[in-house]
């Protein structure tokens, strides 16, 4: 059995933007607590799997991703293989490897979101949000990347490549659904069969 | 350098905001309005409430007036430092004066700092200081007479003579006992000054803290904003504040003022701009 875990590829996690004051000590808390889980469990090095930067952010001279920069940060010496995209499809090497997934859902879910509101966006994260919890991951299979990049969530590739890629043996143990910011985040663990 | 006032240690890169209280009838800015020991009670109340790190209680207005002698200035700040003391345990109480018995008996009340404003025309204020384990700040008149006005003084160097009186004053304090992480260095803007002189320091402030010696700086509403600005006692705000954002960026630590919310507003600003403090919550495009 191996162990994953999915946490939001959220800058403001990275302690480079740390304030005064921490303003998502419950977020920061769930992914802590996913992390260790991880860690704790592994037979070894974890993967972390995530977008890699946008080509706009390849285009300015960044080489990882905030996704990348926080698997490190959150796994340090535990890290193994980062996997950061484009990926574009099921990624079968993932499988039997314990590890942790950088995603989140739409940033256009408000009209204070980053990306102001899109209607769409409530029901295709609920879908998504389903799906990860369930642990029936095959629902993600033909998930709509196209529409995720209208609804700039930027982790929608990084989901449909994980659900090819790794079946959960039951239902996720979710540490944190919410939307602070207009944007999507999930905090969720699960094992994986063999 | 880290500082340690009264019961307090602050660290490397704290900024302190030190509020004037006058216990004076005639002080240029305030003109007497906290004259009523419980008015100036209230004043302190409000300014440790607004986040003032330290109380500067004075009881003689700098400028030539009204002869204040060292009865009457004992009678106007002594027995009130006793009051602030058992009100605000923690605040840091400094006391304006040059006279080594008034620090004797503030420092008796609970007095933690003495601001010697007159640059050790007192030499037995050292003794004073370190005797109580009370911090001094040693500030720079170019050897003026306390309570007179400048008047044709010359300077080779302004900032030479701040950084060689000043050090010279804080090494002497040191020698007779003051502990060093009390002791702090002030230029002293306007005092022994013109226009001209406190401008230099402030553009060359960089120069002072450079010796390692923690910087206070006391700019608020004063005569070289008004004249460098040509306002008037109550419309200095905002050169203040300009002023202060200066000093605040060459690594000024504490600064004695009258209007502690935008002091403290600006100098926490320079701080996150110069890299030495965090914003206190930082969202945007992080989401």
């Amino acid at each position: 059995m191996t162990r994953v875990a999915v946490v939001p590829a959220a800058p403001v996690l990275l302690a480079r933007h740390a304030g005064l004051v921490d303003p998502v000590p419950e977020l920061r808390a769930a992914c802590a607590a996913a992390v260790d889980w991880v860690v704790v469990g592994a037979r070894g090095p974890v993967t972390a799997l995530c977008a890699g930067p946008s080509p706009a952010d390849r285009a300015r001279g960044v080489v990882t991703s905030h996704g990348g920069q926080l698997a490190a940060e959150l796994l340090g010496e535990a890290l193994g293989e980062l996997v950061a995209g484009p990926v574009t499809g099921p990624v079968a090497s993932l499988a039997g490897r314990d590890l942790l997934v950088l995603a989140d859902g739409s940033a256009r879910r408000g009209e204070k979101a980053p990306g102001h509101l899109d209607p769409r966006a409530t029901a295709y994260d609920d879908e998504v949000g389903a799906a990860l919890a369930s642990g029936d991951l095959s629902r993600l299979r033909d998930l709509d990347v196209a529409l995720g990049e209208e609804l700039w969530a930027e982790g929608a590739p990084v989901l449909r490549a994980l659900a090819g890629a790794v079946e959960p043996s039951g239902a996720s143990e979710v540490l944190f659904s919410g939307d602070p910011f207009g944007v999507q985040y999930w905090v969720l663990t699960w094992t994986a069969g063999s | 350098m880290t500082l340690r006032l009264g019961r307090r240690t602050f660290a490397d890169s704290a900024t302190l905001v030190m509020a004037i209280v006058n216990r004076t009838p005639d002080s240029f800015y305030d003109r007497g309005a906290t004259w009523a020991e419980d008015r100036a009670l209230d004043r302190v109340a409000q300014v440790v409430e607004e986040g003032a790190d330290i109380v500067d209680i004075g009881g003689v207005k700098a400028a030539p007036g009204d002869v204040v002698d060292d009865v009457e200035e004992q009678r106007r700040v002594v027995g009130f430092v006793g009051r602030v003391r058992a009100a605000h345990p923690d605040v840091v109480i400094s006391v304006d004066t040059w006279r080594a018995s008034v620090g004797h008996a503030a420092c008796a009340e609970g007095a933690d700092l003495l601001n010697d404003a007159w640059g050790g025309h007192d030499p037995g204020l050292v003794d004073v200081a370190a005797d109580h384990g009370a911090g001094l700040v040693c500030t720079h008149t170019g050897g003026v007479t306390p309570r007179t006005r400048p008047h044709r003084i010359e300077y080779a160097d302004v900032v030479a003579s701040a950084i060689a009186d000043t050090t010279a004053y804080a090494e002497r304090a040191v020698r007779a006992g003051v502990d060093p992480a009390g002791v702090l260095i002030d230029p002293a803007h306007d005092f022994g000054k013109t226009t001209a002189h406190s401008l230099e320091l402030t553009r060359r402030l960089g120069e002072l803290t450079a010796t390692g010696w923690p910087v206070l700086v006391s700019l608020s509403n004063k005569d070289f904003v008004g004249e460098t600005l040509a306002l008037p006692v109550g419309e200095r705000l905002a050169g203040t504040l300009a002023a202060t954002a200066v000093c605040a960026l060459a690594g000024a630590r504490v600064f004695r003022v009258h209007e502690v919310v935008p002091t403290r507003q600006v100098v926490d600003m320079v701080a996150s701009i110069a890299g030495r403090r965090p914003p206190a919550r930082a969202v945007r495009g992080l989401a």
